[in-house]
């Protein structure tokens, strides 16, 4: 944008015709905006999640693995219990490594 | 977050990554994400293992992504403003970001090493490398632009047609060798083989093109040759390379040697050492401050 802005000033300058300013501040604009963006993410999401449903990982939106990758925390559920909306430490046992 | 209950399905949805269990109710496997198809907890390594490696592969494609956004549009513009031409026609740079996106595309196939820690979008340090290539690239683009047409003194039509050769092959190609790597780029893992087939298919598509003067003005092999063998080197190289003179283009340029794709052939990598090693030294310092 800002380059767009500088050029346009310039042609405006030095008195460039506006046919060589317009086609080239397009030519910029193109250039700068990552339009394969969504695309890509999509396909390395829907890649890994092919691979991921081989090995017994079955994921019901191409998106539901992605935050994985950043987890910290796993909170496992004990059958029987009554799941409340509030966490409690009971006990902090290091498995070490 | 892990459930298999009905009661669990509130938490499924509400956590950042809810998982329901092989044995899971058929409302918790709805709510979650991630649905585990084999019995006990096992899988969700497998799971985390997948993520953190399309993790990886995103980031490459946003590292060599920032860099070629950095250095294109600025080159584009030190052309107009410095020598007042077109670096390249408006076809050309829609065919150079189709022919890039073939190859960024076959990076959701490639083969990465996922991390030991949790991810995060290290934005800070991504943009820094990020400058940091696309300094090089910049500079090397103009030096290319810059030596082809007065240096050489080709003809407008084909220094665009040079310069786009060089984008190919070094903002294309080269760039995204080096955004994947973590550490030097030789090391493992190596790049999978849609991403080589992607390359090469690049490669020569923009060579063909180039010989034939399909939507573009015809350079010589000879050009083609010292681009390639410029591309993945530093400025000695690029200057010590040799194009040949514009009389002289039948014949091989002697300094280019057609290098296997990001293996620089000896001499070259004594010559063209000196910029990129610094490069990738940022590169692994910015990475290891990532982890």
């Amino acid at each position: 944008m800002v380059l767009i802005a500088i050029v346009i000033i310039a042609a405006v300058v030095r008195s460039t015709a506006l046919a060589i300013t317009l086609p080239f501040a397009l030519m910029l604009l193109v250039a700068s905006v990552p339009v394969t963006l969504p695309a890509m993410f999509t396909m390395s999401s829907a890649m890994g999640a092919r691979g991921l449903s081989k090995n017994g990982v079955l994921a019901t939106r191409p998106s539901a693995i992605e935050d994985a990758a950043s987890m910290d925390v796993l909170c496992a559920d004990k059958t029987g219990t009554i799941t409340r909306n509030q966490l409690t430490a009971g006990q902090v046992a290091p498995l070490g490594g | 977050m892990t459930g298999d209950g009905v009661n669990d399905a509130p938490a499924l949805s509400q956590a950042d990554v809810g998982i329901a269990v092989a044995v899971a109710t058929d409302v918790a496997k709805a709510s979650a994400g991630p649905v585990l198809t084999r019995e006990g907890l096992g899988e969700i390594l497998t799971a985390i293992k997948g993520s953190r490696s399309i993790y990886q592969r995103m980031q490459t494609w946003v590292l060599a992504m920032i860099t070629r956004k950095a250095a294109i549009p600025p080159f584009l513009a030190l052309a107009l403003l410095v020598w007042g031409t077109f670096a390249l026609t408006p076809l050309l740079v829609v065919l150079f970001m189709l022919l890039g996106d073939v190859a960024t595309f076959a990076l959701s196939k490639d083969n990465v090493i996922p991390s030991d820690k949790p991810d995060r979008w290290m934005v800070r340090s991504l943009v820094v490398n990020c400058l940091g290539f696309a300094t090089v690239l910049f500079a090397f683009s103009g030096a290319v632009f810059w030596i082809a047409r007065y240096g050489f003194g080709l003809s407008i039509g084909q220094t665009q047609t040079a310069a786009f050769l060089w984008l190919v092959f070094a903002g294309g190609q080269t760039a995204l060798y080096l955004a994947r790597a973590r550490g030097v780029f030789w090391a493992r893992p190596h790049p999978g083989r849609w991403l080589i087939w992607a390359s090469v298919f690049d490669i020569a598509v923009a060579a063909v093109m180039a010989n034939q003067g399909w939507l573009m003005t015809p350079i010589s092999w000879a050009w083609m040759g010292a681009l390639f063998g410029a591309s993945p080197s530093s400025p000695p190289a690029t200057r010590s390379g040799s194009p040949p003179p514009p009389s002289s283009t039948a014949s091989p340029p002697p300094g280019s040697h057609e290098p296997p794709k990001r293996t620089t052939s000896q001499p070259d990598r004594q010559q063209g050492r000196p910029a990129r090693p610094k490069e990738r030294k940022e590169c692994r310092a910015a990475h290891a401050r990532a982890r």
